[in-house]
């Protein structure tokens, strides 16, 4: 049984990682190999990192968004968080993250590409 | 002028010798046919036992490579001793004898432990209660088991006499056991790895199956080969997960220290007996002599990279309250430890909290570095949330930590506990905060312990499947 489904697509010159199912430990090593690949791959269009089907996640989920997040800074790109369920964002809460990294409710409200890029 | 009659003599002669000669090659080509048919003869001779022995070699090659995948694979995938020698028994037992008994060598030399297997299931039982009703006696000259163990040379024993049996085998049971599965032909050889020789594997006919060949001798010794390497793999293992094991309880307090007026109870259960290294600790020291120091931990992820932060962390903070009164500074000089320690997000949780013993109450000071805060259980059953978040330990070099002051009074008790609690599942579900709540609701007025206990077993009743996370309670409870 595969726990986490991830999917990686670049639209409207963002680069969407969206995570299904649950963010831990077991599952981390899958979401790193798909952002490693989709940040290389998408030059330096901002990423989204879509939790909204996450169902669990624990600290070492919350590793890897952070790690996400500081590569994304090394490379000035944004690094947008769309919430996920209440379950999901207490982890954010509980860690006192919700001031230090950029949330957003859909995709949307994502920085759009960088204007120099396009 | 020639002499007719003499040269009629010499013409005679002469045909003579030409048919001589023309008989001589005749008979030489004859021969020489025979020859050649007769070396014919012998190539395709050759030839026909070259092709019967090349197909006797590729039987015996496909038979040892079917002994070998049957029991490599097994062996390989097994991290248990026990496991990798049944595995090598089994396959042996099918395939070259009609039983094998490995027996494992102990630290102080001679044998420690046997595993046995019969080509018939029903007579495993016997071939077990055989090898271990005594195991070989490392002294014992006779003992083929244990020249092995001291030579690591293979020995094979064609036709095993009924007097070599019974120097052997001890009497009674084992001798009994041994003369009624049968003991005929006998292969023993070393089970070694990495130059030191861990057992050795027996194999046994019966008296209805033919004795041993060399054949059989060279493939035992291949299995043995196999099987050596696994057991040696299984013991480092071993050996790794009792260091794990070890350093896993050095990190956590040997034993709560007794606190006048104050009971503490503690519970920490590892997801896995394993070699993973858990990432939960607690701690619970004395400062000065009024305060006592408090603290409940997680670090990310599990293994050697967990374990050196959680000793970071212990170490820090037993440091650091030397000098720091204040449990958020405490934490902050434990922020700037991990910040300096690691540069790749791995970071971790913490409680700290203080605890100033009057007469009457219980003063905590009490910080928390992104951990679950704790909950107050007052005697009557109701529940509260004390303290309020604070930022994670080790990624940022600003945290927001702050101290929240609570008075608790006599019987009220302060659950310290990792998101191990709270992230248990059943399905979809989890345990969460509100199951929590309920739980310790239900085990207000028991002793500490108790309620460490009690919330284990409701976690433990919760879930389903196997267990997500380390669980690590602490429970400070204010008692006269």
């Amino acid at each position: 049984v595969n726990l986490l489904d991830v999917s990686s697509a670049v639209q409207g010159g963002r680069a969407i990682l969206a995570l299904t199912g649950e963010l831990d430990l077991n599952t981390v090593p899958h979401a790193e190999t798909s952002f490693q690949q989709l940040a290389t791959e998408s030059g330096s269009s901002p990423i989204v990192l879509d939790l909204r089907e996450l169902t669990f996640m624990d600290s070492a989920g919350l590793r890897f968004i952070l790690a996400a997040d500081a590569r994304a800074r090394e490379s000035n790109r944004p690094l947008v968080i769309v919430r996920g369920p209440q379950p999901v964002h207490r982890v954010f809460r509980l860690a006192m993250l919700e001031e230090r990294l950029a949330f957003a409710d859909s995709p949307d409200e994502a920085p759009g590409p960088n204007p120099n890029d396009v | 002028m020639t002499d007719p009659i003499l040269s009629f003599e010499q013409r005679m002669l002469e045909a003579e010798r030409r048919a001589r000669e023309e008989a001589e090659r005749a008979r030489e080509e004859a021969e020489s046919a025979r020859e050649e048919a007769e070396h014919a003869r012998e190539e395709a001779e050759l030839a026909r036992s070259e092709a019967e022995l090349a197909r006797l070699q590729e039987a015996e090659a496909r038979a040892r490579l079917q002994v070998l995948v049957e029991s490599g694979a097994a062996m390989a995938a097994s991290l248990e001793i026990r496991t990798v020698l049944s595995a090598a028994t089994g396959a042996a037992a099918r395939r070259i004898c009609d039983y094998a008994v490995a027996f494992l060598s102990g630290p102080t030399g001679g044998f420690q432990s046997a595993v046995g297997a019969h080509r018939d299931p029903a007579r495993f039982g016997a071939v077990e209660r055989m090898a271990n009703a005594a195991l070989p006696d490392p002294d014992n000259p006779h003992s083929l088991a244990a020249r092995v163990l001291r030579t690591g040379e293979p020995v094979m024993v064609q036709r095993v006499s009924r007097e070599r049996m019974e120097r052997v085998m001890a009497p009674g049971e084992q001798l009994e056991l041994a003369r009624t599965l049968g003991f005929a032909s006998l292969i023993v050889v070393p089970l070694a790895a990495r130059g030191r020789t861990l057992g050795a594997l027996a194999l046994v006919r019966d008296d209805a199956s033919p004795p041993f060949q060399e054949a059989d001798l060279s493939l035992a010794s291949v299995l043995a080969a196999r099987a050596g390497l696994a057991v040696d793999n299984a013991r480092l293992y071993e050996e790794r997960e009792y260091v794990a094991v070890t350093l896993q309880r050095s990190l956590l307090p040997p034993e709560l220290p007794q606190i006048p007026g104050l009971e503490i109870g503690a519970r920490y259960l590892p997801a896995s007996e394993g070699t993973q290294v858990g990432g939960d600790f607690y701690d619970v020291f004395d400062t000065d002599g009024d305060h006592w120091l408090a603290v409940i931990g997680d670090v990310v992820g599990k293994g050697a990279a967990a374990a050196a932060m959680m000793g970071l962390a212990r170490y820090t903070i037993r440091t650091a309250a030397m000098s720091e009164s204040r449990p958020s500074r405490i934490l902050e000089t434990l922020n700037q430890a991990v910040l300096r320690q690691t540069s790749d997000q791995r970071f971790c949780t913490a409680c700290c909290l203080r605890i100033l013993r009057t007469g009457y109450d219980a003063r905590v000071t009490l910080s928390s570095g992104g951990h679950p805060l704790p909950l107050i259980v007052h005697e009557d059953g109701r529940t509260e949330v004390a303290g309020s978040p604070g930022t994670i330990i080790g990624v940022f070099d600003d945290p927001v930590l702050s101290d929240q002051v609570v008075d608790l009074s006599i019987g009220d008790a302060l659950v310290l506990y990792t998101d191990g609690v709270t992230d248990e599942r059943k399905g979809d579900d989890e345990f969460g905060e509100a199951r929590l709540h309920r739980a310790l609701s239900e085990l207000a007025g028991a002793s500490a312990q108790a309620m460490a206990d009690g919330v284990v077993d409701a976690v433990i009743d919760f879930r389903t499947g196997s267990p997500r996370d380390d669980i690590a309670l602490l429970v400070l409870k204010v008692v006269p």
